[in-house]
């Protein structure tokens, strides 16, 4: 299950893949990496498929964006060139132009779809908590930063509805401001100031300390397939980069 | 890194304040949006998005502004991509490589000044490294290697134009704001503004 | 400098602005024995927040200028400890249920302060089901802190002390989003930590709840300086004029009813088979929100009347704020609710802000200046933008010196204490002109002369403006002195009750 690989592991298998994948323009091997992170997340992972169309959508669109614009703006030196021949209604010169950036609009485009694959792998299959612990025990991040990044991971949800409720505030009492007002905005900052500084005494009067030992409920370990997953798959990004580049 | 002269307020003060910038960036991907559609037609939709990336720095400009010690900058972005990390963001922990290059950027200048200025010319000095460096992060991390060179200057001048909105001038008056509301007594931004508001 | 001692302040001098002259602590001394139980009242503002806060270290650590002054925990000084040690001799619930907690749910919270004070893991588990089990509150211990209602939040801060043991808790405030019943229960148990040793420091504005278990009584004025204190239920009377003197609230006096005019007004707010969900809708079906949570209020009718004051009353967490909010359509309701006949669904929201204000539980919420006096102006400008500057301030002058707040007018409102911060975002909605005024809690946490204040001032309007108010509260007294009408929320249902049932 990859809810249970380390999530530092897994954070530190998914950058090492992005770096890996940064060097090369393989679009199969972009797609390849997509695809397996897709199928891994289908079959070992409680994530349900609406949850990962959701989050993939954003990265399909900013995909996209960026195949439309290596289509227009490749800079040149392309020399793959595609078959156009299902474009023949365009004028000759255009095509030609076209089929050499297609390429490179590709690579662009499937380069961004694979670290949106590796990226979303980490992100629905990770739990916050777990993150941090394992950031707290792997990374050691010293505890005042761990629980402070915790404490405001959990006040979000909170957030949303505060924002909600300053803005009904403001508009109960008669005042007007459009959708990007910063007034709210600015509001929020300072309940920003005053929750960071109320939920700092709060810690501190439960005993909260940085620097004193304390005990962990759980302590996140690594073990050996942790590893082996990771090993896999920076063997598998390799590998790709091996034998499909021939 | 010193992490020692860090109160564990002070670090609340930089995640709360990112989450509260990460929100405000999410709404503004809805004209972001828009403007995507607008400009597809012209090949230029990665653009759209452009104009609002001054808010990815705003966590990092805001630490260094009001608390104006060393690693300010670095902590803080950090401590943002984590958080945005955990919420959920489709780049997952790729956000935490870029907010590392955030936040050298902003710290680069202050360490040139030898954290001793923190006025708004540093601000914006530090948006233009920043925009600077975020998109040689993009030439290599990204390819835009790989599109044509008057794309990325139109690019990085929009990217520019934005942190300097977003970072040299909102984030500072946003600060300021705050420290005349009274809120930030004890950060290094509100010394010498201690007044006395008993008639 | 005795360790039979819970708590020993000498001469202490604290202050918000290093600069300012203005002393919230001025050479303030107190001791408190160990293993005893004492309230500390004080007129509100009177910086007794401020002092639980200096006490447990927690200023200047975070905030403000320390002067002068030695404080002592168990004749341990105070400079001396870390945060973990001090925890381990007081802890500290706060004033203000929101933000208290760093983590998801209370179950993770509860281990969050084991954890800080370095309880092994395998004990952990076995500690909090016992909290739970004594405090009642396993519903609570996996429902995300933030949908919790105020007083539900109060219940969990109170756990969190509990499992971990510390040998003088200091609770400020903390019945005061709690019913009758919830508070007695809370108090038994209270007392059960006494009986094992440990001393119980309540700062509150009634000691009503707390005089007979009560060892001592300690009165605070200006600056967080003594009064009067070894006031006990016996030599109570003696002190009479001491509790009046300050504005306080003498325990056992009622607050006199007020004639209360027949409720026959035209309703202005009905209620036809209103049914309100707990919480927001947790999925979506083909684009329909479904809900499977539970009900707060069932098919339930009601009328407001106009031109009177209307009080709602409930158990913590029963869902009378989610009400308010489906009144103003920031939570989802099915039924009718009419405001003049009309039904809301079918009026533009601004229409409606137009005629309905509001006041949060949580005042803090709802500030939209940065200024005290500012916060005053920008009711009385909407409503009267004729009005010249000179006047407006004028006004707001005036109304701040009723209550109590004309010395704070150029703070910013997140520098009041809580139950200034009440005072003037009560005063800020009854600024505005609206005919009907919600109002959530308005006179929590408030000494006698504040709430006499708000009181006097909504039933002023009440009968020369013809304004329309609802209010919540859990003081029945209250109710029963100040309303027309009382509503009781019970069984998802709002049932009608008179002054007398009530008490
Ligand atoms: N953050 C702050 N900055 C400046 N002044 C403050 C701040 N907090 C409180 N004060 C001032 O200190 C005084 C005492 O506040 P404190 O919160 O201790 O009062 P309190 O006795 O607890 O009152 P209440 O019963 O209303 O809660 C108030 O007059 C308030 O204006
Ligand atoms: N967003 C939410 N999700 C789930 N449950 C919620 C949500 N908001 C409130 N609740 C629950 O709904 C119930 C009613 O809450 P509400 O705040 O209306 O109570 P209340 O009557 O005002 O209580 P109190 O007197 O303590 O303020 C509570 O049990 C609370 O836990
Ligand atoms: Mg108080
Ligand atoms: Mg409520």
């Amino acid at each position: 299950m990859l809810e249970r690989w380390n999530p530092t592991v897994k954070a530190f298998t998914v950058l090492v893949c992005v770096i890996l994948l940064s060097f090369e323009y393989l679009v199969s091997l972009n797609l390849l990496v997509l695809a397996v992170c897709l199928l891994l997340l289908v079959f070992c992972s409680r994530v349900s498929l609406k949850k990962i169309g959701v989050i993939l959508l954003p990265a399909c669109v900013a995909a996209f964006g960026l195949f439309v614009m290596g289509l227009y703006y490749a800079r040149g030196g392309s020399t793959q060139i595609v078959d156009m021949s299902s474009l023949s209604a365009m004028p000759y010169s255009v095509r030609a132009a076209m089929s050499q950036n297609l390429y490179t609009a590709l690579q662009l485009a499937t380069r961004l779809l694979a670290y949106a694959g590796l990226g979303i792998l980490f992100a629905l299959s990770t739990e916050g908590d777990f993150f941090i612990a394992s950031l707290l025990h792997q990374c050691h991040l010293p505890p005042k930063f761990a629980y402070g990044i915790l404490a405001a991971f959990h006040l979000m949800p909170g957030m949303a509805r505060e924002y909600a409720q300053v803005r009904t505030a403001f508009a109960v009492r008669g005042l007007k401001m459009g959708p990007l007002s910063m007034k709210p905005v600015f509001t929020m900052l300072v309940n920003s100031v005053r929750w960071s500084e109320s939920i700092a005494m709060a810690m501190e009067s439960k005993g909260f300390c940085g620097e004193a030992p304390r005990t962990y409920y759980t302590v996140p370990r690594v073990h050996w397939y942790d590893l082996a997953i990771a090993a896999l798959m920076v063997g598998g990004v390799v590998l790709g980069m091996l034998f499909l580049n021939l | 890194m010193n992490t020692k002269n860090w109160k564990l307020k002070d670090v609340l003060l930089i995640a709360i304040s990112a989450v509260l910038f990460g929100v405000v960036y999410l709404g503004c991907t809805y004209i972001g949006g828009v403007l995507y559609g607008m400009l597809t037609p012209f090949g230029m939709a990665s653009l759209g998005y452009e104009p609002f990336y001054g808010i990815y720095f705003m966590a990092g400009a805001f630490g260094i502004y009001v608390m104006r010690k060393p690693g300010t900058g670095l902590i803080a972005e950090l401590l943002a991509a984590v958080l945005e990390c955990l919420y959920g963001n489709y780049f997952g922990p790729i956000i935490i490589l870029s907010g590392l290059v955030q936040g050298l950027g902003f710290e680069l200048i202050i360490a040139l000044k030898r954290y001793k200025k923190f006025d708004r010319l540093t601000m914006i000095q530090g948006a233009v490294i920043c925009s600077v460096l975020t998109l040689i992060y993009n030439l290599f991390i990204s390819g835009y290697s790989k599109i044509a060179v008057p794309v990325l200057a139109i690019m990085l001048v929009v990217r520019i134009i934005s942190a300097i909105v977003f970072d040299g001038f909102i984030t500072p008056m946003l600060a300021d704001g705050l420290v005349k509301a009274g809120v930030l007594k004890g950060y290094a931004v509100a010394q010498g503004q201690d007044m006395d508001l008993e008639d | 400098m005795s360790a039979d001692l819970a708590l020993e302040l000498e001469d202490v001098v604290f202050r918000y602005q290093e600069k300012g002259r203005r002393n919230i602590l001025d050479h303030t001394s107190l001791t408190i024995p160990a293993g005893t139980l004492t309230v500390l009242m004080g007129g509100s503002g009177c910086g007794k927040s401020t002092l639980a806060a200096v006490a447990a270290g927690l200023y200047p650590e975070n905030g403000g200028f320390l002067e002068s002054g030695i404080i002592r925990l168990y004749g341990q000084d105070l400079k001396t400890l870390d945060p973990q040690k001090r925890a381990a001799y007081l802890t500290v619930l706060f004033q203000n249920p929101d933000l208290q907690f760093c983590m998801n749910t209370l179950r993770e919270e509860m281990r969050f302060c084991l954890e800080n004070i370095c309880i092994p893991a395998g004990k952990m588990d076995e500690r909090i089901e016992q909290a739970a089990a004594e405090l009642g509150i396993a519903p609570l211990l996996d429902q995300p802190l933030s949908t919790l209602s105020g007083g539900e939040k109060q219940k969990a801060a109170l756990s969190c002390l509990y499992v971990m043991e510390s040998r003088c808790i200091l609770l400020d405030e903390s019945f005061a989003n709690l019913d009758h019943e919830a508070a007695i229960q809370l108090l038994e148990m209270l007392l059960r930590m006494k009986a094992s040793g440990r001393t119980i420091l309540a700062i509150d504005h009634r000691a009503d709840l707390w005089l007979e278990a009560a060892d001592e009584i300690i009165l605070l004025e200006e600056g967080g300086r003594v009064a009067a204190r070894s006031i006990n239920c016996k030599n109570l009377p003696e002190h009479r004029a001491d509790f009046e003197r300050l504005g306080l609230f003498y325990p056992g006096s009622r607050s006199e009813r007020t004639v209360a005019r027949p409720a026959e007004g035209k309703p202005l707010l009905q209620f036809r088979g209103v049914s309100i969900r707990k919480g927001l809708p947790t999925r979506r079906k083909w684009g329909r929100p479904v809900y499977d949570a539970p009900f707060l209020v069932q098919n339930t009718d009601a009328d407001f009347p106009a031109g009177c004051m209307t009080a709602v009353l409930g158990p913590s967490g029963t869902g009378k704020t989610t009400t308010f909010l489906s009144v103003l359509r920031q939570h989802p309701y099915t039924g009718q609710i009419l405001f003049q006949g009309r039904d809301i669904e079918k009026m533009k929201l601004k229409e409606l802000y137009r005629h309905i204000g509001i006041v949060f539980q949580n005042p803090a919420n709802q500030f939209v200046t940065q200024n005290v006096e500012d916060e005053v102006c920008v009711g009385l400008r909407l409503w009267e933008p004729g009005l010249s500057d000179e006047a407006c301030r004028q006004r707001a002058e005036e109304l701040l010196d009723r209550y109590g707040l004309k010395r704070q007018r150029r703070y910013s409102p997140y520098m009041l204490s809580q139950g200034q911060q009440r005072r003037l975002a009560v005063l800020s909605v009854l600024a505005g002109g609206q005919e009907l005024l919600l109002l959530d809690e308005p006179t929590y946490g408030q000494d006698s002369r504040s709430v006499n204040a708000i009181m006097e001032h909504l039933r002023e309007k009440v009968e020369q403006e013809g304004l329309t108010v609802i209010f919540i509260t859990h003081d029945t007294e209250l109710a029963a002195a100040w309303a027309d009408k009382i509503y009781r929320l019970e069984d998802t249902m709002l049932v009608e009750k008179t002054a007398g049932e009530v008490l």
